[in-house]
C-alpha cells in the first residue's frame, strides 16, 4: 500500500514538473507576442487585479 | 486601457522630444521590461528623461509648461495623459543618463519609441532592488537574450557586479 502511495506521489511530482516546464515554455511564447498586445494585456491584468482586491 | 490611449502617450512624448522640451528620453520600468518579456500587471508608464540645460541649470519648467498647457492634469506624482498615469523621472545618475543615450528605438504601431536596453534595465533594477525589481530581473534573465559582454561592462562601470553575483547565487544556484 505504501509503495502504491509512493508511486502516486512520484507520478504527481512528474506531472507537476511537466506543468511547470510547460508554463515556462508559455512564458517564452508570450514574450514574443507583439508589443502592442503585451502593453494592453499588462494594463488589463492590473485592472483585473484591482477588481479582485475588492473581494478581500 | 485602449491601445489608442497608449498611442497618444507615445505621440505626446515624441512631440516633446522633437520640440526640444526634453533633450532625450526612454521608456523604463515595467513597460520597457514587457517589451522583452511576457506581459505582467502594471499601472503606469515610467519615462526617464534628460532636460535641456541653460547656463548649467537643468530646466524643468518647459517640460511641465508643455504638459499643463496641453491640458494634462497631475495626480500625485503622475501626469495623466487620458487615463494613463505617466511618471516622468528626470535622469539623475550617470547610469540612467548612459541608459537613455544607448536606448533602442522601436515601433509601437507607426510611432517610434525609445526603450531602454535590457542590459541597462538589469543594472537599474539591481541598483533599486525592491522586490518588484527582483521579479523583473528574473523575467529579463529568463526570457530575453542578454548581451553578456555589454551587461558585464555596465555592471563593472557602475560597480554593480557584487550585487549581480549575489542575485545570481540566490536565485539561480
Amino acid at each position: 500500500m505504501n509503495n502504491l502511495v509512493g508511486k502516486r506521489e512520484k507520478d504527481i511530482e512528474k506531472y507537476r514538473k511537466k506543468i511547470f516546464k510547460s508554463k515556462e515554455e508559455c512564458r517564452r511564447i508570450f514574450a514574443k507576442e507583439p508589443f502592442e498586445k503585451k502593453i494592453r494585456l499588462a494594463f488589463e491584468l492590473y485592472k483585473r487585479g484591482e477588481y479582485l482586491k475588492k473581494f478581500k | 486601457m485602449e491601445n489608442k490611449e497608449i498611442e497618444r502617450v507615445f505621440k505626446v512624448v515624441n512631440k516633446m522630444y522633437q520640440e526640444g522640451v526634453i533633450k532625450d528620453y526612454a521608456i523604463s520600468g515595467a513597460v520597457a521590461t514587457i517589451y522583452y518579456t511576457e506581459p505582467f500587471a502594471t499601472q503606469d508608464i515610467d519615462i526617464f528623461f534628460i532636460s535641456p540645460k541653460k547656463e548649467g541649470i537643468i530646466l524643468l519648467t518647459p517640460f511641465y509648461d508643455f504638459l499643463l498647457k496641453k491640458g494634462y492634469k497631475t495626480f500625485k506624482e503622475y501626469i495623466m495623459i487620458g487615463n494613463t498615469p505617466i511618471q516622468f523621472i528626470p535622469a539623475s545618475t550617470d547610469l540612467e543618463k548612459e541608459a537613455i543615450e544607448n536606448a533602442n528605438t522601436v515601433k509601437y504601431k507607426n510611432i517610434e519609441v525609445k526603450i531602454l536596453k535590457p542590459e541597462y534595465l538589469i543594472a537599474i533594477f539591481l541598483k533599486v532592488y525592491r522586490p518588484k525589481d527582483r521579479d523583473k530581473l528574473i523575467k529579463l534573465l529568463d526570457q530575453t537574450h542578454i548581451n553578456k559582454t555589454l551587461l558585464l561592462n555596465i555592471l563593472k562601470t557602475f560597480k554593480l557586479n557584487k550585487r549581480y553575483d549575489e542575485f545570481i547565487k540566490k536565485y539561480y544556484e
